[in-house]
């Protein structure tokens, strides 16, 4: 598995077995609140907390976005020590090179007939980066890669009758 | 009967510190009733059917099943199974169910149709629409997906004709019209004289007044009565969809313009932002109606108010402004080089996370509603609570997709189809499931054929939906892509396909059994409503 996606599986975990559990612990609640015949709720102090509750929610997206800037793709581009482009079209990708040294690359992708992805998988099956690739234009995805040996792309966006053939390939030496 | 009545909920007299209308008209009340069993019926056979194309996908990936033809035949067979599954499911079915049961809550909350003319459009043009979807895909081979991804129905490889994506275009449109309706419906409905006579503040005002203003804002949105808390995120969702189903309705007739003349074409980049500016508010399309029911039916079970303040209210109002400007979080992963695409992702990000404030703010609200109340168990209150059970963990997953940096792994991944089927099916399909179950007394005048067969199909689809859920999920997080009929040798990815079939028949015989109990309650004899029993 991808550290990143190793990191997102453990924190939605984590985040949704508390958030659960307290709805759990609501749920339970109407239990006591059945053999005391529904006593008031302390209805004022929730009224107090619900614009804590949304500072708390705001802070929390807020760390979010600010400590997940450095992960934008488009923001953070190392320089490349090497340049792949690659051809998507209905139902291929054609790569030039197709070896390149392990290191910083930047893949120039294009497409001339719909819209594909480039999605990229190192030589373990892990899923690396992608990228969209609209006709018309040249998407760039820079990236490094350490692994050696033959690296895949899959298709990451729908195209047709024949994208679960669309598979490519190029290998990494050191 | 005469022609205004009491009541026709049956809480325990003087017990009823709730929204309900004081006083409902007779008229209004059969003639909404009548209109909503029609969504109802309608959209449930959907269901039936677009469940069915689901178990078919599912099982082809399984390997289970095939279908007819060559290799590329099944494959395209199956992408135009999805098609018209995805549109079927999601739009057919739950969009159009809540359509109807929002048509329902207003005039309970004293909000009646003024004209039926929107409504019965909306129910024609999706009726309509769905057919020319299923003739289509099912018939015509149309294999672009939902989003029909620009230009990819034009370049379909001799599989489908320019006039399937003619027809394809047209009946989504048709569908697109029938959303705008029935917004049209709901905004003439809430700016009525319900909350305010007409002489003491203009339609703007009384707009105002339906998003709850009168309570952030009380000496300027003077009311007669106190704005129900289900109108805020159904005025909200009016209002959205309204302005929201018009980019993607620009695209289908610009795509139709290109099937009639094809040396016209658009900017790849623009019809895909024209898609999905109306591809993420019509996920609110199901899930705003849904907050609103459950407005509507906890605090009726918990038997109090709802414990709501002044920043719901304000919550409400900063989500129909992000809701029209958040669509760029499905283009994350569209930056070409030297486009300003880039840049309007980056400011989607920010405005998709402050739309987290009327999920929290509602979850906290509904939460503290229910604690320690002598709240009432019931089918519909069973499947309320799951629903919101799966808003919570189905929403968690929705903040990860918004982050860009987890993006750059999640997006177009497996993960994506188990968090929306989780979210449409364990969610808003769940609550779907408890206002049917909740609505039944009233609705079809009879008592619910089995309490033990709702059991059942409320264990089997918790059971069965989050096994089947999670396969996709820990699918998507290994790193399989979505919209592969058949997933590659090699990344280990087909042992959870397998796994979910098991889990896809429990939840599949769960919601028959579901469905079977309620035709069945609709054959009973009529008028046998026990007494002493809590209706909604
Ligand atoms: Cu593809
Ligand atoms: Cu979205």
């Amino acid at each position: 598995m991808n550290g990143t996606l190793f990191f997102i599986t453990i924190l939605y975990s984590i985040v949704t077995v508390i958030g659960v559990a307290v709805y759990f612990v609501v749920i339970a609640s109407t239990k006591r609140g059945r053999r005391e015949g529904g006593g008031e709720a302390p209805i004022a102090s929730m009224h107090r907390a619900e614009p804590w509750w949304a500072v708390f929610a705001l802070v929390v997206v807020t760390v979010l976005f600010f400590g997940t800037l450095a992960g934008v793709p488009w923001l953070n581009r190392a320089k490349a020590d090497a340049t792949v482009n690659v051809k998507a079209l209905q139902f291929v990708f054609v790569m030039q090179p197709a070896t390149v040294k392990a290191g910083n690359v930047d893949f120039k992708v294009t497409s001339d007939d719909v819209s594909h992805g480039f999605g990229l998988f190192d030589p373990d099956g892990k899923m690396v980066s992608q990228i969209q690739v609209v006709p018309g234009v040249t998407s760039t995805l820079s990236t490094k890669l350490t692994k050696t040996g033959k690296y895949k792309i899959l298709c990451f966006e729908y195209c047709g009758v024949g994208h679960a053939q669309m598979i490519g390939q190029f290998e990494v030496t050191k | 009967m005469t022609a205004t009545h009491e009541h026709i909920s049956v809480m325990p007299a003087g017990t009823l510190p709730y929204d309900d209308a004081p006083v409902l008209n007779a008229a209004d009340v059969a003639r909404t009733e009548a209109l909503t069993r029609r969504f109802w019926w309608t959209s449930t056979l959907f269901l039936v059917i677009a469940g069915l194309l689901g178990l078919i996908l599912r099982s082809y990936q399984a390997e289970i099943i095939s279908l007819p033809g060559n290799q590329t035949d099944q494959a395209n067979l199956w992408y135009a199974l999805m098609t018209a599954h995805g549109l079927g499911a999601f739009v057919a079915w739950a969009a159009f169910f809540l359509m109807g049961s929002m048509l329902w809550l207003l005039m309970r909350l004293g909000f009646p149709l003024r004209t039926y003319v929107f409504a019965e459009l909306s129910y024609w043009t999706m009726v309509l629409g769905t057919l020319g979807i299923v003739i289509s895909t099912l018939l015509m081979r149309f294999a672009g997906s939902w989003v029909a991804l620009y230009p990819l129905p034009f370049h379909s490889q001799g599989r489908w004709t320019s006039a399937a994506t003619g027809v394809f275009s047209a009946s989504v449109l048709l569908a697109g019209v029938s959303i705008i309706t029935w917004c049209v419906a709901l905004i003439i409905s809430v700016t009525g004289p319900a909350i305010s006579g007409e002489q003491k503040t203009g339609w703007f005002g009384r707009l105002g007044l339906a998003l709850g203003f009168g309570y952030l804002w009380p000496s300027r949105f003077k009311a007669d009565r106190e704005v129900p808390y289900p109108i805020i995120p159904i005025t909200v969702i009016g209002i959205n969809m309204f302005f929201m189903t018009l980019p993607f309705a620009l695209l289908l007739v610009l795509m139709l313009v290109q099937v009639f003349d094809s040396s016209f074409s658009t900017d790849p980049q623009l019809a895909k932002n024209l898609l999905w500016a109306f591809g993420h508010p019509v996920v609110y399309l199901l899930l705003f109606p849904v907050v609103a029911a459950l407005y509507y039916f906890i605090p009726r079970y918990a038997k109090r108010p709802l414990v709501f303040g002044k920043v719901v209210v304000l919550a409400w109002t900063i989500g129909l402004l992000a809701n029209m400007f958040l669509w760029a979080h499905h283009m994350y992963m569209d930056y070409p080089d030297g486009s300003a695409q880039s840049f309007l992702n980056m400011t989607h990000e920010p405005i998709t996370f402050a739309i987290t404030l009327p999920s929290a703010l509602s979850l906290f609200g509904l939460a503290c509603t229910m604690w320690r109340s002598d709240f009432e168990w019931s089918p519909g209150s069973l499947f309320m609570i799951a629903g919101i059970v799966g808003w919570l963990s189905a929403g968690f997953q929705g903040v990860l997709n918004a982050t860009i940096q987890f993006n750059v792994v999640l997006h177009n991944t497996l993960w994506v189809v188990g968090h929306f089927h989780h979210m449409a099916l364990l969610a808003m399909g769940m609550v779907i499931f408890g206002i049917f179950y909740a609505g039944v007394p009233t609705l079809l005048k009879r008592e619910l054929y089995s309490e033990k067969l709702a059991k059942i199909h409320f264990w089997g689809m918790l059971i069965g939906g989050y096994g089947w859920v999670i396969c996709w999920l820990g699918q998507g997080l290994d790193g399989a892509p979505r919209r592969w009929d058949l997933l590659p040798d090699g990344f280990g990815w087909q042992i959870w396909t397998e796994l979910s079939i098991p889990f896809m028949i429990v939840l599949a015989l769960s919601i028959l059994t579901g469905l079977y109990n309620i035709v069945r309650t609709a054959m009973s004899s009529p008028w046998r409503v026990k007494e002493g029993v809590t209706r909604v």
